[in-house]
């Protein structure tokens, strides 16, 4: 599953970026994992390395 | 002689295609999937919303940033906003113009003015304004956060005063019709007739340095030597590369200026032409625009696209948000609209990595290590001070 780290501004480029809509950004991006695909399009966009990958 | 440039904001492009004239081998590294930084466009739902920016030039086609693209060739057609602002104030929209100042207030301005240039005494903006009429405070208030998000109580007078200067020559903003996205474009398309070569997704890992020089980059894993490099990353992250202990004592005390946009549908025009609308009545949202005025393409048919802007104040960044939503419900008033996006910048994202009037220059404590971008303007209003903080730093090179 993905998280979002504290260095998130919420510039909501990963929302933009996201193809199955799984992201909501106002503050602070949020990520719904039960619609992320873990695609990391996100990733390529954000500009603060905030998106990680965690193996449950 | 090969030039290394880091990041392709608008300060790194501007910065590759001067070098490029020059005759200098020039490769960008970007480190995330696109082109452009916070200067280009995000398609959302058939909207063209912005990384960054809100479609707007500062000085529309008379300023240096315009300038800069005709010199480098690059070809946009820029719409220059009329009326060039708006100013929402007491319910009543007014045009603003010279005379949309009390006499009384343009004589005192006259006088601190000519004051300043006397006595050289460093008087805040607001300090300066704090005897004039409530529109004119009000008015300063909103132009400081829209133009620069800082308050005026943090913007030193001398400063704004050059900044005044500039609006007085190359007068107010326009809008490149297909939004920021199509000025990145064109000037991408101009580097790479020159020879550029752009790699997406390259972040620079680390700046080679030997003594008071740079010898390259590292990039995933690779050295590359370079004789100039050129960072458009601001100078914080700048001097974490190169991991030299002076230059990252130098810059930790630099101050960056945070903003937060809402991008807003509406179906029936708000703004209702292509310049400016600062909000005097607000509790937080500066001003805003209606871009779609210019170019309806950036929205998708029977809409239109209406993006405000105001600066974080408190710590607490989803207090300021709510803040803009209760000013925009309060301005919308019973019109239909949709909020499409908020977005917030600060920190190593923000609206400018140093804020206005606090600008250090574009020298590092290395001979061929120069910054560009937002991180290193001149005095001018956001991209215009990028283009002429872009200029000094390559006559330097």
């Amino acid at each position: 599953m993905l998280y979002i780290t504290e260095s998130c501004v919420g510039c909501a480029q990963c929302m933009f970026a996201c193809r199955k809509g799984a992201i909501e950004v106002e503050g602070k991006a949020i990520i719904d994992n039960d619609v992320c695909s873990e695609c990391m399009r996100c990733r390529d966009y954000c500009p603060l390395d905030a998106i990680r990958i965690v193996s449950e | 002689m090969k030039a290394i440039v880091i990041g392709s904001g608008i300060g790194g492009l501007f910065s590759a295609g001067i070098l490029s004239e020059k005759g200098y081998d020039v490769v960008i590294y970007e480190k995330l999937a696109f082109p452009g930084g916070r200067f280009t466009n995000l398609e959302y739902r058939g909207f063209q919303l912005t990384t960054g920016a809100l479609h707007m030039i500062p000085h529309g086609s008379r300023g240096p940033f315009a300038g800069m693209l005709r010199k480098l060739g690059a070809d946009v057609e820029i719409v220059d906003s009329a009326p060039e602002a708006t100013a929402l104030y007491n319910g009543e929209v007014y045009e603003v113009v010279s005379d949309s100042f009390p006499i009384l207030t343009v004589m005192k301005f006259a006088w601190e003015v000519f004051k300043e240039k006397i006595f050289r005494k460093e008087k805040s903006l607001w300090d300066m304004v704090s005897g004039f009429d409530p529109f004119t405070k009000k008015f300063t208030r909103a132009f400081c956060g829209w133009s620069l998000s800082i308050l005026p109580e943090d913007m030193p007078f001398s400063r704004m005063k050059k900044i005044y200067d500039m609006v007085r020559r190359y007068r107010g903003p326009g809008i490149p019709i297909g939004g920021c996205r199509a000025v990145i474009d064109s000037l991408i398309e101009v580097l790479e007739s020159n020879g550029v070569k752009i790699f997406l997704k390259h972040p620079v890992e680390r700046i080679i340095t030997d003594g008071s020089i740079v010898r390259g980059v590292e990039v995933k894993g690779e050295r590359i030597e370079s004789d100039v490099v050129v960072s458009d990353i601001g100078h914080s992250l700048t001097a974490g590369l190169t991991q030299s202990e002076d230059y990252m004592s130098w810059v930790e005390n630099l101050i960056p200026s945070r903003g937060i946009k809402i991008s807003v549908a509406v179906k029936e025009p708000f703004v209702g032409h292509t310049g400016v609308m600062f909000t005097l009545d607000t509790e937080r949202i500066s001003g805003m625009n209606e871009v779609t005025q210019a170019d309806e393409n950036l929205a998708p048919g029977g809409y239109h696209l209406v993006m405000t802007h105001q600066p974080v104040i408190t710590s607490n960044v989803r207090y300021e948000i709510n803040l803009g939503l209760k000013d925009l419900k309060k301005l919308m008033g019973d019109r239909e609209y949709e909020i499409l996006a908020i977005q917030s910048y600060s920190g190593d994202w923000p609206v400018n990595r140093v804020s206005a009037g606090r600008d250090v220059g574009f020298r590092t404590p290395f001979e061929n290590l120069v910054v560009v971008g937002d991180g290193a303007k001149e005095d001018g209003i956001e991209v215009e001070g990028i283009a002429v903080g872009v200029v000094r730093a390559m006559e330097e090179l």
